[in-house]
């Protein structure tokens, strides 16, 4: 080994190349090791360092090979392991880190580092069981506490992430266990980390008891860094073993310190019925420091009533905990129909006295939204009459008084929230709904002076009179299907917009609106205001990438999919170090949570479907286009069709569907079950697709390729005929799954999920269109692979299949081909549905495109042996089967049909300027005119302008589909036998 | 009412009615994991009864000797839970765990223009301690007040004797 000189050498040589890798020079960087391998052949982190330059320059395959080059070589020193890994990690290859650790510590066997990077190297790769290995050897040799902490936290992930239960239960964690125990009796546990590991082992065997009495020991003192920890421990651990006595006094005691903490009070209710209902009595000789437990109604009353009193005597402002724990044990003895309950008021005297001290908090309805449902009908008026006379807003000789302050205004909203909550809005008639917004947009107007001086970055108070005006309209386009009320809705909400950008609310709604009414064009740059990035692409990202292609707004679909698989691939790589991270910190609990956490993201539906309708865009785009074939872009896509990737019972929804508020009264807005169901139509999307996807591939991968660049591995190929045919029977099957579900056609509120694109497939009938020619390709294949005599009847089926693909193809365009705007009685019309139908038309003719191609390609030499045996044989040639005047035919009538469906697609292009819809105008003539909101639009102004943005969005989704239309007649045209 | 519990993993998915306000940052989930693999409990959340978020507080400690302190990285309250005492609540939590600590101090960054929150850390004991120029980037670039709040380590309250010159971002410690 060369001395310290020549390893100085060695990194003032290679430094110039790290500081370009970083800069992102990577052709630099090449050079520059290339210099340096001239003087010195052997210098293997340069050769890494140009594997890793080359990686990042897009050539994998080249700097693969390097890279293994000098891992069979096995070094061992370590700048080399170090670029190594860094190189692996970005090629996403942690198993090959492993192996060069593995090397390395064979080779030198004494270094502490290799063999904690070997442990690392594990980590990464979640193998619970080498990670104990490497954690143990490491401690026999240096016999460092973290180290032993390191294996034992590696059992507890064995145990925790084990499939089979009784395994980690009777076996892993008492070994674990032991192994805590050992250290314990020894006295060697010193840090902190390690008592809660201790800890964390205790509670997942359930032995609680001991967990007490370790907390309450010597070592339970070493817990020092979280505030409370034990009171709030111990406290949890008498619940989960069920001392209802001890937990409730525990949590009393916690209560009197901090009677804001909402947790607390409900285990200490949790704990105090507990007591009743078992009909527990303190024995006499029983001893309680804190006092004996709460187990009688009145007691609890008392209690409540007592935390109130303390709470309301404060100096400081109050807080809400104490008057809505009374509220809640209200709840709680209606509940058990117990007559205690008159003890404590009735709850319309509850409800005003909060709405007294907190209605000018913007959270007074969601605090109070829970127990407003236990208030009787008949109360019901009388409670918001009393609600209404505290706001003294009744007009004043006809006229509107308005809200004198920022406060005044917020009880103003409060009120509205929880009388829509409790279904007045719901009670008025549509003139009633409307006369309501209009008196609403009113104070909306009036209250924008609350927010004179409010920086931009701050909602206005005013706000949600808009929101409100908005959501009433929106009732009345619902209830009486009055379109018309939504062309006033987008104006007053872009109004809204304009004044408070920084309140989120408007563009939720707005983007839900535009694309209601088929209009993409305005919903990307709304999205992006919103500056939605990272983990929001996974939880928000829904609502513009489920509308983008649907609304024909083909042109962004890449850009839009990529963002989203950016964010995921990414994460996938980085958070892997922050798991080695927490053992590094001994941050144990935060293990398990991380590893659960990436697991949810790994599976996350919305990034497998995006992944897979990528891919379909792309072949619905790219394919049979610009020199590219189709089945050399199928292998460029590495897709194996044979397996489903999709691990179907571990995807998860990660969707967040609280974004746009509502009021609605419970039963109207979106529940459990719609979460659940919607989650099941994705699902159920996404089999669709996915199916699609595997069945395109297996049909381009029918097609011999002669690129040979892509034709890698000389494996066994399977028999694609095959895999095409099971693949068909498949999607038949799921098809019908999805018609016999109910839930596949289920509507969502409004303000929950958008449905997924399944109902307006099925209803289009475009599942059976595409089988129909998934059908025929798979015989065709029959014919190719099994020759044409005696084929007859194969012959008649594929005939049938393809007529009936026309036939259906043509049955659905005759349903959905309408004009965009139709004129009824003075009254025009916006028929939004015509455009997903027609860009749902335009993908199913793009599908059996590329399946036209597949199955000429597959008719021709069928073709050329015939041709060629007749002219052998001279003397009696054999007539051409039918198949191929069949298919001809088929070719000449499917580009009849696309030029059909482009006329159609054509006249999506909207002139929407006649479409003068004022004489509905909400706001009276004056209003209409002046100027009310930042942008310095009227509202007259604001209308149009909707309208231009809407036409514009048409006009863009009638040119993608125009030009997908056209490649695909363009395509068509060159298929000939 | 209102819960206050460690922050974990899972609220990322739950936070954006927090971070939709244009005020909170969403980095990537790197920065998030490092804070909580390194600084658990300095990163509390609270969750209000309907499990929605209401806010959060992020901060590590840092530094040697006497300037061995408790940092908040972020807070954030979401509008609608605004004006209910939470930041301060918030703030307190990360304070009591500085003090377990050991920390000498607590130190914050502020826009100089977030009157309502530099208002609100001096009503909580926070005071100036300097202004650092620039520190924000933007159009145009915007200055922060670094504020400190002495804990009961530091007897002679030395860590907030308040600097007379402003420094640049390169200079901070």
């Amino acid at each position: 080994m060369a001395g310290r000189g020549h390893v100085d050498v060695n990194e003032r040589r290679l430094r110039p190349i790290y500081d370009n890798l970083d800069n992102g020079n990577n052709k630099v960087a090449i050079q520059l090791v290339d210099k340096v391998l001239k003087k010195q052949k052997d210098l293997h982190c340069a050769k890494v360092l140009k594997a890793l330059a080359l990686f990042r320059m897009g050539k994998s395959n080249e700097s693969f090979t390097l890279i293994q080059e000098v891992a069979s070589l096995e070094p061992s020193d370590d700048p080399t392991l170090q670029a190594m890994s860094i190189c692996y990690r970005e090629m996403q290859k942690p198993e090959l880190i492993t192996k060069i650790y593995e090397s390395a510590v064979r080779k030198q066997p004494s270094n502490e580092e290799y063999h904690s990077h070997l442990f690392m190297a594990y980590v990464r790769m979640g193998d619970y069981k080498k990670q104990h290995q490497a954690a143990m050897t490491l401690y026999k040799q240096f016999p460092k506490n973290p180290y032993y902490f390191w294996a034992v936290m590696s059992k507890v992930m064995e145990a925790m992430f084990s499939s089979d239960d009784t395994l980690s239960k009777k076996i892993i964690l008492p070994l674990t266990l032991k192994m805590v125990e050992k250290l314990a009796k020894e006295d060697k546990l010193e840090a902190e980390a390690e008592v809660q590991l201790y800890l964390m082992v205790l509670d997942l065997m359930d032995k609680h008891e001991e967990a007490i009495t370790l907390l309450q020991g010597e070592l339970g003192e070493k817990i020092v860094s979280e505030w409370n920890y034990h009171k709030y421990r111990i406290a949890c651990l008498y619940a989960k073993m069920e001392k209802w006595a001890e937990a409730n006094a525990a949590y009393r005691k916690l209560l009197r310190e901090q009677p804001d903490q909402w947790s607390f009070y409900l285990s200490y209710f949790k704990s105090a019925f507990e007591l009743i209902d078992s009909g527990w009595t303190p024995q006499e000789d029983q001893i309680f420091v804190d006092g004996p437990p709460d187990y009688t109604v009145d007691s609890i009353i008392h209690f409540v009533e007592d935390v109130i009193q303390l709470e309301s005597a404060k100096d400081s402002r109050p807080q809400r905990g104490p008057y809505l724990a009374r509220m809640e044990l209200f709840k709680r003895l209606k509940e058990r129909k117990n007559k205690d309950i008159e003890k404590l008021g009735s709850l319309t005297a509850m409800l005003l006295h909060y709405f007294d001290v907190f209605g000018d908090k913007y959270c007074c309805f969601g605090d109070l939204s829970t127990f407003l449902a236990d208030l009787d009908k008949e109360t019901i008026q009388s409670f918001l009459d009393s609600l209404w006379k505290r706001l003294e807003l009744d007009p004043v000789d006809g006229k509107i008084t308005f809200a004198e302050n920022e406060k005044h205004l917020q009880r103003h909203v409060s009120f509205l929230q929880i009388s829509r909550f409790l279904g007045k809005h719901e009670s008025l008639s549509s003139d009633e709904k409307i006369s309501l917004s209009k008196e609403l947009l009113k104070r909306y107007h009036d209250g924008l002076k609350f927010g004179a001086d409010l920086l931009s970055t701050d909602l206005l108070p005013s706000d949600m009179y808009c929101l409100f005006a908005a959501h009433l309209l929106l009732d009345v386009w619902k209830q009486a299907g009055d379109d018309g009320m939504l062309w006033r809705v987008i104006p007053i909400l872009e109004k809204g917009r304009s004044n408070s950008p920084a309140n989120h609310h408007f563009k939720l709604l707005l983007i839900r609106l535009y694309c209601i009414v088929g209009a993409f064009g305005p919903c990307l740059q709304l999205y992006e205001e919103m500056e939605i990035k990272h983990v929001q692409r996974d939880t928000i990202g829904y609502i513009v990438t489920r509308h983008c292609a649907p609304l024909g707004h083909f042109h962004l679909v890449s850009g839009v999919y990529n963002d989203t698989l950016k964010f995921f691939t990414v994460n996938h790589k980085d958070t892997t170090e922050y798991i080695i991270s927490a053992y590094k910190y001994g941050s144990f609990p935060k293990i398990p949570e991380f590893v659960k956490f990436r697991q949810k993201l790994n599976n996350s539906l919305h990034y497998t479907t995006i992944t897979v309708e990528k891919m379909i865009s792309e072949l619905l785009l790219e394919a049979n286009a610009n020199n590219l074939k189709f089945e050399d872009l199928i292998r460029y896509m590495e897709i194996n069709p044979e397996k489903d990737e999709i691990v179907w019972d571990e995807l998860s929804d990660n969707r967040d569907f609280t974004l746009l508020v509502s009021y609605d009264s419970e039963e109207k807005q979106c529940s459990e079950e719609d979460k659940k169901d919607s989650t099941e139509q994705e699902k159920g999307w996404l089999k669709l697709q996915s199916l699609v996807l595997r069945i395109l591939t297996a049909a381009g991968l029918l097609l011999p390729t002669v690129n040979t660049n892509i034709n890698k591995n000389g494996t066994e190929t399977p028999d694609m005929g095959e895999i095409l045919k099971t693949l068909v029977n498949e999607f038949e099957t799921h098809l019908e799954q999805l018609e016999k579900n109910p839930v596949t056609h289920k509507k969502f509120p409004l303000q929950g999920p958008p449905e997924s694109r399944t109902s307006d497939f099925l209803n289009g009938n475009h599942g059976n269109i595409i089988l129909n020619m998934m059908k025929a390709t798979s015989d065709i294949q029959h014919l190719h692979a099994n020759g044409i005599d005696n084929s007859g009847e194969v012959q008649e089926r594929i005939k049938n299949y393809l007529q009936q693909t026309l036939r259906l193809l043509e049955d659905t365009l005759s349903k959905n081909r309408q004009s965009l705007v139709t004129e009824k009685d003075g009254q025009k019309k916006l028929h939004y549905s015509v455009l997903p139908n027609m860009v749902l038309l335009t993908e199913s003719i793009g599908y059996i495109t590329l399946l036209s191609g597949v199955c000429c390609k597959l008719l021709k030499p069928i073709k050329s042996i015939i041709n060629k045996r007749n002219r052998k044989k001279k003397e009696a040639p054999q007539a051409m089967p039918a198949i191929f005047e069949t298919y001809k035919k088929f070719l000449d009538s499917i580009q009849q049909f696309a030029d059909t469906v482009h006329i159609a697609v054509l006249d999506l292009d909207p002139v929407f300027v006649s479409m003068d819809l004022s004489q509905l105008s909400l706001v009276d003539k004056e209003t209409a005119k002046c100027v009310t909101n930042r942008a310095n639009m009227s509202d007259r102004e604001l209308e149009s302008s909707m309208w231009k943005k809407i036409e514009e969005s048409y006009k863009q989704s009638s040119q993608n589909l125009s030009g997908i239309l056209k490649q695909k007649m363009e395509y068509l045209a060159t298929l000939k036998l | 009412m209102t819960t206050l519990r460690p922050f974990i993993c899972d609220d990322m998915f739950h936070f954006n009615n927090v971070n939709l306000d244009p005020l909170t940052e969403t980095y990537g989930l790197p920065f998030y994991m490092q804070y909580l693999a390194r600084w658990p409990e300095y990163f509390q959340v609270a969750e209000s009864p309907d499990g929605r978020i209401m806010g959060y507080i992020m901060g590590k400690a840092e530094g040697s000797g006497e300037n061995w302190h408790g940092h908040v990285t972020a807070l954030t309250v979401a509008p609608e839970y605004r004006r209910l005492g939470l930041a301060a609540k918030l703030m307190e939590v990360l304070e009591e765990s500085s003090e377990l600590k050991n920390n000498y101090f607590v130190d914050l960054f502020v826009r100089v223009s977030n009157k309502v929150a530099i208002d609100m850390y001096k009503r909580i004991g926070y005071t100036v301690y300097r202004t650092v120029l620039e520190y924000y980037s933007g159009d145009p670039d915007e200055d922060a007040y670094d504020m400190r709040k002495a804990l009961s380590k530091d007897v002679n309250m030395k860590s907030v004797q308040p600097l007379k010159d402003p420094v640049r971002p390169e200079d901070i410690e």
